[in-house]
């Protein structure tokens, strides 16, 4: 089989290489909240038009408390049959079923109550059978969701994704209160995405090459928002194309390829990754054997899809050539986030486990590969958590970010709220990389989201912006560094 | 183009289809095999049911029987090759359509039959002796074996089931995948899943066919016996019979999925092979060695009698934007070596020009036959004034209200009623007899033309089968547009590439020109917004084509983005650039 050929495995990071020659984490300090870039709008999802009730519906109370306008209607009397139809109706027969159980809501009548709680049983039963006959297809909750997101503490986030445009100035930002707001430079326009459908949202992706296009990942399916100019309110569900395929949500990963032709999509609940052709409606399944796919990156030209699974298996798809993927194992853990090089040349990516960063290189295989030495991923960094001046820092990475221009790159950590910034050099067949700087947020704020502002025609700067756990985005400009 | 270059493109096609046709004829002992596995079955004789299954498979009676079938597989391979080759013909109404396929839809529907019928007369010999032959024998009499008539009917059931569904209304056309992935996990993926559906699709048929079997099944049987004199078998007479003879419907079902997995397979095969990326050359070999021809990528773009090689072209062009094809670019933008003229891409860029504004003016043409759109013209034809003009005419008329000039020229508008209704007052009062005759007849004709046309449209059938349906033709258009979709996004990445690889700048002659068509395309793709094409609302072909070609201008005005003054003098051109430049294109 293709996908066993190479079973290249990541030697473990102390035996071969010392760490003394590993890259260490920067000690110096800077005070990010100093500079200031005009014409950048100001976000703060905290105060925004939040709503306590849609906050705590959206995602982490049931569907019960999510229908507000329930909550807000009297109860009146009414019989009970007639009760559970119009729950069926209303929300489904899971929903009813749960209704005829309830010996409150049934009164008296215990037979209709006894008789849903037989067949509740009885379908919980088959569903237990089902994911053990098949593991894979359990259904996900909203805690693998947030294990597997590249956002720290993703399900009590404000900030759950910025994803900046690739070619104009506009920024996505999904809150936990299932809206995507659209900033650009205009900042007295704020349009917000809103759908019922939308829940959960783990990623986004601004269509290359298109005005705003905007596919956002969420539990249900892809969402794919085609916003005109002049919108500025709320819009429905008709606007939005949802994009479903059987057996595949919760959504963990949606990326566009650097034309804008292909989506390609992840969900921790399927083994497939699947590549959409949006225009058309049709899709192809990349099939494997093995277990869920949970994050993906395409690289900047193109030419490479990066799929991690939930286990220690990642694969990089080779799009040019036949689509034919390289299997990778890491020790243990699982790959937490990954980026690539401007270039396409150098993924670097870090494990769930290991406080390390390592690297993988990808051109110009035939010159240097020779049979002796199996391709292996290098570790570049030592991530370990270090104290610098009563700061933490460091310790188990959670995310990283390389920016567009291939010289600096941004890793946050799970238990410490400082951003490590390093800075890259990449030449022809090598990267070199060096501690830089680190930055930390307002009294115990500590970074949700990083990423860096795309580079295009009106836009050379390097610009990190950084959701913090507030509610706060931050843009941090390299240019006077 | 030379027949030469035409017949080394259909030499690459035949290829194919030969593979095509090899694969198909492997499935065959390879679907052969899975029946017997499948009927075949002993739980208590594993090793048993294994060995004696293919020991039938490599003995010389089965590879003689399966014989026919394998002919007829290699004839629908022909045939199923000459409609993949094909240029597609536009068949405007429904009785044109008739005319033109029926030759073509009869010959399919017979080879349908016939492979069904050789799959149920080839697989019933491995089965229960009481399936095998025609004749049996019963009570001391030859009777004729309805069992085994049932199983042939079921075969040839399928062979037209399959042709109604698949191959009736839609003619076998290659479906290009969205990604290339390798030919054989392709066909593997394809195995699995056409042997896992159709055992699901063949169910509700087999069940419908023994259904229709218990209804009509005695009249054939009676037919036979007549035919062959032989006596009548009432076996499978009542519905019960039928009903609870389990292992025939399963025999018939399996049987039946056999036969739609053969045939679905074949035409997949068709397709996969036809549909993988070739890639041509961009330049030829100045030493070509004697019976070793070369199709350049050119060449192979002009190739409309094989419409399969040319969209393969755009195909190639359209994967020349990735970086693995950086030295095929390379190619495109280099000089010639002698005489130093960019002979390559301009080549390129006026054949692709060519085959866009072919298909601009077809789809303009077919745009004005569209009825909702002739009724509301969407851009005026008359120039509106610009504000300072008309500020301008206001003030002069002021002026001259003021002093008191009087003036000269009546509004145009109550100029042109004026004239029209004192020339018509003028021809009412000199009537001819021969003008008055020849009116009354223009009248008759024009009232029998009308009814004519109301009962073209009111008498039902009449307009089903000799109208034409409206925007049947743009629609015909767009579905064969796949091609303009690669040659868009293909020219836009070869000029997007070309601010940094092009050495000697050969693309920025041709460039204004391009960024030209595809604003014209784009244009007129626009115009088809709101219009309703063959009753669909949403024409995914015509979603694809458009957003293509916006993808393609915001991927050459990104990159050029800085020196469209320098391409263009036309501000009116400039500014509607501008807007792909901020991205704020509506």
């Amino acid at each position: 089989m293709v996908s066993l050929q190479d079973m290249s495995t990541i030697h473990s990071p102390g035996s071969s290489s010392p760490r003394g020659r590993l890259c260490v984490l920067p000690q110096r300090e800077i005070q990010s909240s100093t500079f200031r870039l005009d014409y950048y709008p100001e976000i703060n999802i905290n105060c925004d038009a939040f709503n306590s009730t849609s906050i705590a519906g959206s995602s982490l109370a049931s569907a019960k408390c999510s229908d507000s306008w329930r909550n807000v209607l009297v109860p009146v009397n009414e019989g009970i049959l007639k009760r559970i139809t119009r729950t069926f109706f209303e929300s489904g027969f899971a929903e009813a079923l749960n209704e005829a159980r309830d010996t409150q809501v049934s009164g008296g009548n215990t037979m209709i109550s006894s008789v849903a709680e037989f067949t509740f049983r009885t379908l919980e039963f088959f569903k237990r059978v089902k994911s053990k006959v098949f593991p894979h297809m359990k259904e996900q909750g909203i805690a693998s969701i947030a294990k597997h997101s590249e956002t720290r503490d993703w399900i009590r986030s404000y900030i759950r994704c910025i994803v900046w445009h690739p070619n104009c100035f506009k920024i996505a930002v999904a809150g936990m209160d299932d809206i995507v707001r659209i900033y650009t430079d205009e900042p007295a326009i704020v349009p917000v995405l809103k759908s019922s459908s939308q829940k959960w949202i783990t990623s986004m992706a601004w269509r290359p090459y298109t005005a705003a296009e905007l596919a956002v990942g969420c539990q249900k399916g892809i969402c794919l928002w085609t916003m005109d100019n002049n919108m500025h309110i709320t819009r429905s569900t008709s606007q939005a194309i949802f994009l479903k395929h059987p057996n595949h949500c919760p959504i963990t990963s949606v990326q566009w390829n650097s034309d804008g032709t292909l989506l390609a999509s992840a969900s921790i609940s399927d083994t497939d990754v699947i590549i959409w052709n949006v225009d058309k409606m049709q899709n192809t399944a990349l099939k494997r054997v093995g277990p869920p796919c949970s994050l993906l990156k395409w690289s900047p030209n193109s030419s490479c899809l990066f799929s991690s699974t939930v286990t220690n298996v990642f694969r990089v798809w080779s799009c040019e050539n036949k689509w034919q993927p390289e299997r990778w194992t890491i020790t243990q853990g699982t790959v937490q986030s990954a980026c690539w090089s401007p270039c396409g040349g150098f993924l670097l990516f870090v494990t769930s486990e290991e406080s390390i960063l390592y690297r993988l290189q990808f051109f110009e295989e035939q010159i240097f590969q020779n049979g002796s030495s199996p391709k292996q991923a290098l570790p570049v960094a030592d991530l370990s958590k270090i104290t610098v001046d009563d700061r933490e820092l460091g310790g188990q990475p959670q995310c990283v970010a390389w920016d567009p221009n291939g010289l600096y790159l941004a890793i946050t950590f799970k238990d410490t709220p400082c951003i490590a910034i390093f800075s890259t050099c990449v030449q022809k067949f090598n990267l070199s990389i060096s501690p830089a700087c680190f930055l930390s947020g307002n009294g115990n704020e500590y970074p949700s989201y990083v990423c860096f502002q795309s580079k295009h025609r009106k836009n050379n700067d390097t610009v990190l912006t950084i959701g913090w756990s507030s509610g706060r985005i931050q843009y941090f400009p390299f240019g006077n560094m | 183009m030379s027949a030469a270059t035409v017949l080394e493109c259909k030499k690459l096609c035949l290829y194919r289809c030969l593979t095509a046709v090899a694969l198909s004829i492997m499935m065959q002992f390879f679907l052969l095999t899975v029946f017997l596995l499948f009927v075949n079955f002993h739980i208590f004789h594993l090793l048993n049911w294994i060995t004696e299954t293919f020991s039938l498979m490599f003995s010389f009676y089965t590879w003689l029987s399966i014989m026919p079938l394998i002919s007829a597989v290699i004839i629908y391979g022909i045939l199923l090759g000459k409609s993949h080759l094909a240029v597609k013909q536009y068949y405007g109404t429904r009785f044109k359509w008739l005319l033109g396929t029926i030759v073509r839809k009869s010959l399919f529907l017979m080879i349908h039959i016939a492979v069904g019928f050789l799959t149920a007369w080839l697989y019933a010999r491995y089965l229960h002796v009481d399936y095998r032959s025609l004749v049996y024998q019963c009570y001391g009499m030859e009777c004729i074996n309805s069992y085994y008539l049932f199983l042939v009917g079921s075969g040839i059931s399928a062979g037209c089931y399959y042709f109604l569904k698949e191959n009736l209304r839609h003619e076998p056309e290659v479906e290009y995948p969205i990604i290339q992935e390798n030919k054989i996990v392709k066909l593997r993926s394809l195995l699995y899943s056409t042997m896992y559906k159709s055992l699901m699709k063949s169910f509700v048929p087999s069940m419908c066919y023994a259904f229709a079997f218990w209804i009509f099944g005695d009249i054939i049987n009676a037919r036979f016996a007549r035919f062959f004199d032989l006596e009548m078998d009432t076996s499978l007479s009542s519905f019960f019979s039928v009903l609870t003879n389990l292992r025939i419907l399963f025999y018939s079902w399996i049987l039946q999925s056999q036969i739609l997995s053969n045939m679905n397979l074949m035409q997949k095969f068709f397709s996969i092979l036809l549909a993988e990326e070739m890639q041509f050359v961009i330049e030829k070999n100045p030493v070509v060695t004697e019976g070793q021809k070369e199709v350049t990528l050119v060449e192979a773009l002009t190739m409309t009698q094989v419409p399969i090689i040319q969209t393969l072209a755009a195909l190639d062009l359209f994967n020349m934007t990735g970086t693995s094809a950086a030295h095929r670019r390379k190619e495109i933008y280099a000089l010639s070596i002698p005489g130093g003229h960019p002979y390559n891409w301009n080549q390129l860029s006026s054949q692709c020009l060519a085959i866009i504004n072919a298909f601009i003016d077809d789809l303009t043409t077919s745009v004005k036959n569209i009825s909702t759109m002739k009724s509301t013209p969407l851009f005026c034809q008359t120039d509106k004034p610009t504000a300072t003009e008309a500020a301008e005419k206001i003030l002069l008329r002021q002026y001259n209200e003021t002093y008191g000039i009087r003036r000269m020229v009546s509004e145009p508008p109550t100029a042109n009623i004026g004239s029209s209704s004192t020339s018509g007052g003028v021809s009412s009062t000199t009537p001819t007899a021969v003008q008055r005759i020849n009116e009354q007849f223009e009248a008759i004709s024009k009232q029998i033309e009308q009814a004519l046309n109301t009962a073209f449209h009111t008498i039902p059938g009449v307009f089903y089968m000799f109208g034409e349906p409206d925007g049947a033709r743009t629609v015909f258009l767009l579905s064969n547009s796949q091609i303009i979709v690669w040659l868009t996004q293909g020219l836009a990445g070869i000029c997007a590439e070309s601010l940094v690889e092009d050495k000697y700048g050969v693309v920025q002659v041709a460039l204004p020109q391009i960024i030209r068509t595809l604003l014209k395309l784009k244009n007129e793709l626009d115009k088809l917004n709101n219009v309703n094409l063959n009753g669909k609302k949403l024409d995914r072909n015509l979603i694809t084509l458009k957003n293509s070609v916006r993808r393609s201008l915001y991927k050459i005005v990104s990159v050029f983005g800085d020196y469209l003054r320098d391409l263009f003098d036309d501000p009116m051109e400039i500014r509607s650039l501008q807007c792909f430049v901020s991205y704020q294109e509506v």
